[in-house]
């Protein structure tokens, strides 16, 4: 599965941010479906899966601006304090944005592997934050949604790269 | 856009003290409920649009209960009716007792309380922060502070009160404690909450408490209301080497299954959480 940057099918750069605008929605939307007990354990953070994607898939990337406001709707609706998410979101967005020449150098299963860390320094960031911040004992179990999101990231990567994914 | 000159290094850089300075403002300062409040608002409608299909999914599945799961809970019902009619019987008299000996040694009777009835709305991600989202908010009246009770007990508290919604921290939540009192012998104790259950600390061992003992809100916080039913004593253990008894407690509220919850405006103004 060779996944190098001329494989992508093109999408027009006028047709790109609806593109980006309607999935993002729909990872917004998929998070308000509402899970309980141990599903919750196994929900990814749908919204970060795909900012990610779109921040290693797009040339110049996504701002941090975007980044940071989805990080705050996170936080307000997780109930957390203002800027947790926010500040992780950014991170992984850096991040991926920096290592962007070198992952499309992998394949995709390959890819997954540095993906994973990933997530999990993006979620132990946020912890992290959360804890300095209120003192209050953090979710730890929050960090098993790494796995999870590392395999959604898998589909949603194949699936970008997949003809049917072509708007033009 | 920033200008080009900034590298990514540096506008992570500074969106990162842009969030520490929320995180500060919000968790320091609490300065932060507007934007709290905004969002909440923007994305309500959102929220309701995708519970719209699981709910109806519930409600058809709900109506598709066999006939005779129907009888059965209707024969049991009728039989927990009858013998509901009995008690209530006994229960007049006794309140008529109750009244009376309230006005003989002036206690202050509890007032009635304002309530108001609310959904769970939804459940925040993290499934072990034990706190709901309710679907009304500050206007049906709705303010931080104020006691959530089922019909068996007491649930939790609302710690943050959006226009329309509002965020319950429960009973077993770990930060959440409950000044109450043993039923049975008055005395007063603190329960913590532990997760899925609760316990009593800082009792000493020698103290008078017995597993299947009820613990009711003593009201001295003026937070909760005198007499609302927390919790079951379900074990009591008293170590040699701690000078404390470990009392593990259930909360008798369905906590982690009822649907409908009553806020409860207190008469007082409320403490703050």
């Amino acid at each position: 599965m060779n996944y190098d940057l001329q494989s992508f099918p093109k999408i027009d750069p006028r047709q790109e941010w609806r593109v980006i605008g309607l999935t993002l929605l729909a990872a917004f939307l998929l998070k308000q479906i509402p899970w309980h007990g141990w599903a919750l354990l196994f929900r990814p953070d749908f919204v970060l899966i795909v900012l990610l994607f779109w921040a290693q898939r797009r040339q110049d990337g996504i701002s941090f601006g975007l980044a940071f406001a989805l990080g705050l709707v996170t936080d307000v609706q997780d109930g957390v304090v203002l800027g947790q998410h926010a500040l992780a979101y950014c991170a992984g967005v850096f991040l991926v944005q920096h290592f962007r020449r070198r992952l499309f150098m992998f394949t995709l299963w390959r890819q997954a592997m540095q993906i994973f860390p990933l997530l999990l320094l993006a979620e132990v960031a946020a912890l992290v934050v959360g804890w300095v911040s209120t003192r209050t004992p953090q979710p730890g179990w929050v960090l098993a949604t790494s796995f999870t999101g590392t395999l959604l990231w898998l589909i949603v990567a194949y699936a970008g790269k997949m003809p049917a994914a072509r708007t033009e | 856009m920033f200008t080009r000159a900034a590298g990514p290094a540096a506008r992570l850089a500074m969106w990162s003290v842009l969030a520490i300075t929320l995180v500060v403002l919000d968790a320091r300062f609490n300065a932060m409920g507007w934007l709290r409040a905004g969002v909440v608002a923007v994305f309500y409608p959102a929220q309701l649009a995708v519970r719209a299909p699981f709910e109806l999914a519930s409600d058809v599945s709900g109506f598709l209960v066999r006939h005779r799961t129907l009888q059965n809970e209707n024969e049991a019902l009728r039989q927990a009716n009858q013998r509901a009619d009995a008690q209530l019987a006994g229960l007049n008299a006794l309140r008529a007792d109750n009244e009376e000996l309230r006005r003989l040694v002036v206690l202050r009777q509890m007032n009635g309380f304002d309530s108001v009835a609310a959904e769970i709305l939804s459940t925040p991600r993290d499934p072990f922060s034990q706190r709901v989202i309710l679907d009304k908010g500050a206007n049906t009246g709705i303010r931080a502070g104020q006691p959530v009770v089922d019909g068996m007990g007491l649930v939790g508290q609302v710690t943050r009160a959006y226009a329309f919604s509002s965020e319950v921290t429960l009973v077993t939540d770990r930060s959440q404690a409950v000044p109450v009192q043993i039923q049975r012998t008055g005395q007063r104790v603190l329960v913590f909450g532990g997760g899925s259950s609760m316990e009593v600390r800082y009792l000493p061992t020698h103290t008078d408490i017995r597993q299947g003992d009820i613990l009711v809100t003593s009201g001295i916080d003026r937070v909760y209301p005198p007499g609302l039913v927390v919790a079951r004593v379900t074990r009591v253990q008293r170590p040699s080497e701690d000078p404390y008894a470990r009392v593990s407690c259930l909360p008798m509220a369905g906590v982690d299954r009822s649907r409908v919850l009553m806020v409860l405006a207190a008469q007082e103004a409320p403490g703050k959480p």
